[in-house]
């Protein structure tokens, strides 16, 4: 388990971790996101004890991660995949960090060879694709048998096999009821990895909820197709709900559930030629949700001039 | 800690860089057997009263002095090349107390340091008494047992530099800031001294790193732009400060460092 109390980090006069608190459960996959600069990477620095907060505190299971004792066997992270010595061996590399923590030699050989790279282990790093690289941090992360998974962005570069690959991977670990943290910019597959999200913009939290609780706060209008729209959209915003004609001639209800519309509609005798509910995907909750505290956002595309360019941090392309 | 430090020792070991510095050393033996053999064959082949004129540097001195600058070069690589890759980030993840790493890492430094400084110099001493015999073109030669405090002296200078570059390296987080100030020590700031007027000529002549070793043992500094101000023990103090003051505030910096 991953508890945040009240921590906060400020760098100068900017606040990257403003006040977060939330905790991440074991046995489900947590997915953290946030938009770029918003505080997820300073968050896993702290818990991972590479920065120090300026207030509050970060616990794995309950302690300060610097205080443990040999912490590769309780926590594995994934923090930059790209951040390997390339002029060492796969092995190698991972042979440093199983010494460090007196985690046995053949550890490293199995690990390499549950993510695939067993074929590479004596090859040196400097020649590893991205993907390869991930695989080879994801096998670092595994190496100690840890109860609880950081790994920040741990799809980026991989193939779609990878991807998958991944996503049964992670599933599988939470499924023996280990803690993992995720965090991801690829919406679509956090919606198929995650059973909980923890949003923070800002370095706020805006959400602490499951996916599906979210995907319903922001579950898109109804979608009504019928040939009398002026009457239906009367009935129905009689009955107190919210209609909004669509550029493609159907009408968009909010307030009312698909058979309340249709129970209506039959009640006033109105045809109805189609009512569908659009489901909010993850994403589109996400954006919703952090609009307002986008940090270098591209901006609205009506007052910016031709040819602007949306300024970019790059930081979590790193 | 003896993990850690193991880890530490198969980082330095794990690299080629640290192969390739340690090839330079032995192309410097080689050289120096090669210069050696030459001025042996000129010697030999003079007359009777040029041959007066001939001499060769003390070589062991020539070699511990080049392994010193290859030293800082290795010391300064084992930290900047966490930084410059990142994973330093893993490595503290993997070993949180920072003081354990740090010490870890710089006792590594010291081992390689000492030995390969040691190693050199001796071999460099065992070399070119091999090849010149008993002919008389050595400045260094009084007997092995005369010279052996001396060459231990030149060996731990090895050492210092190691060690300062890992300090510098760690507190400049890079090695291109790192190797140059390496280099302003062991060469420049000699030849600085050495065109100071006295008194500064002597005193600092007399502080710069490869200036002690001569103290140490107690043999003075004779032909070299070296001064020899120091008694045995103020040499020893300031070879102790070289290494002792850039560490600890290079150990207390890495201590205190967020790691972006």
């Amino acid at each position: 388990m991953i508890e945040l109390r009240q921590l906060t980090k400020r760098y100068g006069r900017t606040v990257a971790v403003d006040d977060l608190s939330c905790t991440v459960e074991p046995g489900i996959v947590t997915g953290f996101l946030g938009p770029n600069g918003a505080g997820k990477s300073t968050t896993m620095r702290i818990l991972l004890g590479l920065d120090a907060p300026s207030s509050g505190a970060a616990l794995v299971g309950g302690r300060r991660y610097a205080t443990i004792d040999r912490p590769l066997r309780e926590v594995g992270a994934l923090l930059d995949a790209t951040a390997v010595h390339g002029g060492r061996t796969a092995r190698n590399h991972l042979r440093i960090l199983a010494r460090t923590n007196r985690i046995p030699a053949t550890a490293v050989d199995a690990a390499l060879d549950r993510v695939g790279l067993a074929q590479v282990a004596g090859r040196r790093v400097g020649g590893f694709s991205l993907g390869m690289k991930q695989r080879l941090g994801i096998a670092a992360a595994l190496l100690g048998d840890p109860a609880v998974l950081v790994l920040d962005e741990p799809v980026n570069g991989l193939d779609p096999d990878g991807v998958r690959w991944i996503r049964q991977l992670l599933r599988g670990l939470a499924a023996e009821g280990r803690t993992v943290l995720l965090s991801s910019h690829l919406m679509s597959e956090m919606q198929l990895t995650a059973d909980r999200v923890i949003i923070i913009g800002r370095g706020r939290l805006l959400a602490d909820t499951t996916v599906a609780e979210l995907t319903d706060r922001y579950a898109g209008a109804v979608l009504v197709r019928t040939p009398r729209p002026a009457e239906l959209a009367a009935v129905l915003t009689g009955a107190g709900a919210t209609v909004a004609a669509q550029p493609d001639g159907q009408l968009g209800v909010t307030g009312l559930s698909e058979s309340a519309i249709g129970d209506l509609a039959a009640e006033h005798h109105l045809p109805l030629h189609g009512v569908a509910r659009r489901d909010a995907s993850l994403e589109e909750a996400y954006l919703r949700l952090t609009a307002e505290s986008v940090q270098y956002g591209t901006p609205p595309p009506a007052p910016a001039p031709a040819g602007a360019v949306a300024p970019s941090t790059g930081k979590d392309a790193r | 800690m003896i993990a850690v430090l193991s880890a530490e020792w198969l980082k330095i070991r794990s690299l080629r860089s640290t192969y390739a510095l340690l090839a330079v050393v032995l192309a410097g033996l080689g050289g120096a057997a090669a210069l050696c053999g030459y001025l042996v064959t000129v010697y030999d082949g003079a007359a009777p009263e040029l041959r007066a004129h001939i001499s060769v540097a003390p070589v062991a001195g020539l070699v511990g002095s080049m392994t010193e600058l290859l030293a800082g070069v290795l010391g300064t690589l084992a930290i900047t090349g966490e930084y410059r890759s990142g994973t330093l980030r893993a490595s503290l993840a993997a070993v949180p107390r920072r003081g354990r790493l740090f010490a870890a890492k710089a006792a590594a430094v010291a081992v390689i340091g000492l030995v390969a400084g040691e190693a050199a110099v001796f071999a460099g001493y065992a070399i070119s008494h091999a090849i010149v015999g008993d002919r008389t073109l050595l400045l260094d030669a009084r007997g092995f047992a005369d010279q052996a405090p001396l060459l231990v002296a030149q060996g731990l200078t090895v050492l210092l530099f190691a060690l300062l570059g890992l300090s510098l390296g760690t507190l400049t987080r890079s090695a291109a800031g790192t190797i140059p100030v390496l280099v302003l020590l062991w060469y420049i700031l000699p030849i600085v001294a050495n065109l100071l007027p006295q008194p500064w000529h002597g005193r600092i002549g007399s502080i710069v790193p490869d200036s002690l070793p001569g103290q140490l043992a107690g043999v003075g500094n004779d032909h070299s732009v070296y001064g020899a101000l120091l008694p045995p023990w103020g040499a020893a103090l300031a070879m102790a400060a070289w290494i002792a003051v850039p560490l600890t505030a290079a150990a207390i910096v890495f201590c205190r460092r967020d790691t972006r």
